[in-house]
């Protein structure tokens, strides 16, 4: 379980987040809030991408601020954007994060065609990033969280640039995740999720 | 024709905020004139960073101003250059740029007059502070800010606009936007050092439109005496002291004519880099044969040789063989690196086997150092189990090894038959190489300034080795 206690993060004198306490358990967590609340600021705290300013962030009692190495090996994450290099293959890309997540190179490639495939890549798994299109890519960007199983899963927008029948083949691979991992997301396409079971945590925007 | 002036402005304004925003162009405003201290030494130091006819110019404020011009004409103009590649205008939205009916010419134009700008500015910080080393370094009575300012200005500035406009062009077309335009930078800078060096000396006069830095044209023109050599650059003055007139050297209607002239040349160039312009993205070709999959028959050779090299299996160097498999790419750079490695059995290091793995390693190298580096790229490798310095470790690990497994045949050659050593030169490219390139291309986030760099090193190691 991933637990959020008094957590604020500002930049300078700009407050992003303010006091959020919040505990994700099991199963899909959408996030909600207007655009600027701070969504994607509190997805980063939770991946430890970045430090907050207050408060503390912790997994199964640890604190991921303190100590995020440990976290990070059962962590799986997709930011929002992701500046890929072009220049390597889409299978090429998986297998350097399945390495830096300590997996073997036939681990990382056999789980990351896998998951390709899922995400309907598999085809285009050896050809350059720079070929990919921007729903290609978003995909890319997702399917490299999913290496190594993590328990954790923090997806930004992991549907934007898809068109619905992808964006619904991506959700039936996320909440088939979902029954054994905690993933926590945030989605503009919420409407099209009614045939899910997921909680909800919406994010009021920092007082000014 | 008011469009046109009316995006040359919009262009200059907005490239010049950025490079005003960036702490970078201040670090170096600040850096540049706190250098002049060494730029100009004291009569009494043990070396002398122009000499002529092996003697140390005696110093005066053009002396000084002369020094400090071509200093930084001559030296630190490639660092101008890795400045305007690898600075805070690097980054351009020309997914939005290249479909706009903005005139390429007034883009271009605006573009130069921006980056040359923020050289001549930093030019005139290191004039000013010439004046500042003028008084520690002259009587009170003999300080003349006004020769320091001009002799300085009149060598430097034509200079860097000329490095500024080549920046402009090197921008404008697909091959040059990259290692190709490094390459051909490179090679401009040492014809034209070498140009002037050649018509100026041994006694010779010529035009001083000859000389793009202003270097030759200017020493020669401060004296009566004949000039038999020219040094620049750190060396130790051996012959005494000789008396010249740097002013006089600059300020002669032929001088400042050439110096226009070059200005004239730079502000032709970044036209015609608008001129000849090229919208980003690759050719249909090499897009089609990509989309369709195929791949040469060197490749697929390469793409096999580095397959079935590294291990698959182990977790532990899993990431070590994932850095190797990237850096040689495209694959077929294993095949060079192999047919150059095998030559190494045949071939003399010094001369001929070490200056070609330094060059060919130079490029990959430079290139897999930035490859991980963009901003939100390293936002996300971090929250990766695998720490960001060990990451660091990984990517230095793997371009040591493809270096040391290039250069091992040639060590087994000189240690079989008694060559000369080699190590001085293993050190080089196994250490220094893969060092440089993993250290500038995570503080640059870019492979042009590593690229660069290491070009100029490996000029300095082949004239090392022609040299015996």
């Amino acid at each position: 379980m991933l637990e959020l206690s008094g957590v604020s993060k500002s930049y300078k004198k700009q407050i992003i987040l303010s006091d959020i306490n919040h505990g994700f358990g099991k199963g899909v967590t959408v996030m909600t809030g207007k655009s600027g609340a701070g969504k994607s600021t509190l997805l980063r705290l939770c991946a430890s991408a970045e430090k907050p300013s207050a408060g503390s962030i912790a997994w199964d009692g640890n604190s991921i601020v303190k100590t995020p190495r440990a976290f990070r090996k059962i962590l799986g994450y997709a930011p929002q954007q992701i500046d890929f290099p072009g220049d390597i293959s889409a299978l090429d890309f998986m297998r350097h994060v399945g390495a830096l997540k300590g997996m073997s190179n036939t681990e990382a490639s056999a789980q990351g065609l896998s998951i390709l495939s899922r995400l309907e890549l598999g085809i285009d798994a050896q050809k350059r990033i720079s070929m990919y299109s921007g729903g290609m890519r978003r995909r890319l960007g997702l399917a490299q969280a999913f290496l190594g199983a993590p328990q954790c899963l923090i997806l930004d927008e992991p549907t934007a640039e898809l068109d619905p029948d992808t964006a619904k083949i991506v959700h039936d691979f996320i909440f088939e995740f979902g029954q054994k991992a905690v993933v926590i997301m945030t989605t503009h396409l919420q409407g099209s999720m009614q045939d899910y079971y997921y909680s909800s945590f919406h994010i009021e925007s920092a007082p000014a | 024709m008011n469009l046109f002036w009316g995006q040359v402005n919009t262009f200059s304004r907005i490239q010049l905020g950025r490079h005003l925003r960036s702490p970078a162009l201040w670090i170096i405003a600040i850096i540049g004139p706190i250098l002049t201290r060494f730029i100009v030494p004291t009569q009494e130091s043990s070396y002398t960073v122009v000499s002529i006819n092996g003697a140390f110019p005696a110093l005066n404020s053009s002396v000084i101003g002369m020094e400090i011009g071509i200093i930084s004409a001559v030296m630190l103009s490639p660092l101008a250059y890795i400045f305007l590649r690898a600075g805070p205008t690097r980054i351009v939205p020309w997914q939005v740029e290249d479909v706009t009916p903005a005139r390429r010419m007034g883009q271009a134009l605006g573009n130069w007059l921006a980056d040359t700008a923020v050289l001549w500015l930093i030019m005139l910080c290191m004039a000013i502070s010439g004046i500042i080393i003028s008084l520690f370094r002259l009587p009170l009575g003999e300080i003349r800010p006004h020769e320091t300012v001009l002799t300085a200005l009149f060598i430097g500035l034509p200079a860097f606009a000329v490095i500024a406009s080549l920046r402009t062009l090197f921008a404008a077309r697909p091959g040059l936007r990259g290692a190709g335009g490094d390459v051909l930078f490179f090679i401009a800078w040492m014809i034209g050092l070498s140009i002037a060096a050649i018509t100026f000396l041994d006694g010779r006069i010529a035009s001083p439109l000859i000389d793009v830095f202003g270097y030759a044209a200017s020493i020669a023109g401060s004296t009566t005496e004949q000039i038999h050599s020219v040094s620049v650059g750190a060396s130790k003055s051996v012959n005494g002291v000789i008396e010249i007139d740097a002013l006089r050297g600059v300020m002669t209607a032929p001088y400042i004519g050439a110096r226009l002239f070059w200005i004239g040349v730079a502000v032709m160039i970044a036209l015609c880099a608008g001129f000849i312009f090229k919208p980003r993205g690759a050719s249909k070709k090499r897009r089609g044969q990509q989309a369709a999959g195929q791949r040469s028959k060197l490749s697929m050779m390469g793409s096999r040789l580095v397959n079935s090299a590294l291990p698959k299996k182990t977790k532990a160097s899993a990431p070590l063989c994932s850095n190797i498999s990237q850096t040689l790419t495209p694959k077929v750079l294993a095949i060079f690196v192999l047919c150059l490695a095998a030559a190494g059995v045949f071939f003399p290091f010094r001369t001929i086997i070490g200056p070609a793995i330094f060059l060919v390693l130079i490029f990959p190298f430079t290139t897999h150092s930035a490859r991980w580096q963009s901003q939100n790229l390293t936002g996300f490798t971090k929250t990766l189990p695998s720490e960001q310095a060990a990451q660091y470790g990984w990517r230095l690990g793997g371009l040591v090894l493809i270096a040391l497994l290039a250069c091992l045949p040639a060590f087994g050659r000189s240690v079989v038959t008694s060559s000369p050593p080699i190590f001085p030169d293993l050190l080089l490219i196994v250490i220094l190489l893969p060092l440089t390139a993993t250290a500038l291309g995570a503080l640059t986030r870019t492979a042009f300034a590593a690229r660069f760099s290491l070009l100029l090193v490996w000029y300095m190691y082949l004239n090392a080795g022609a040299l015996g």
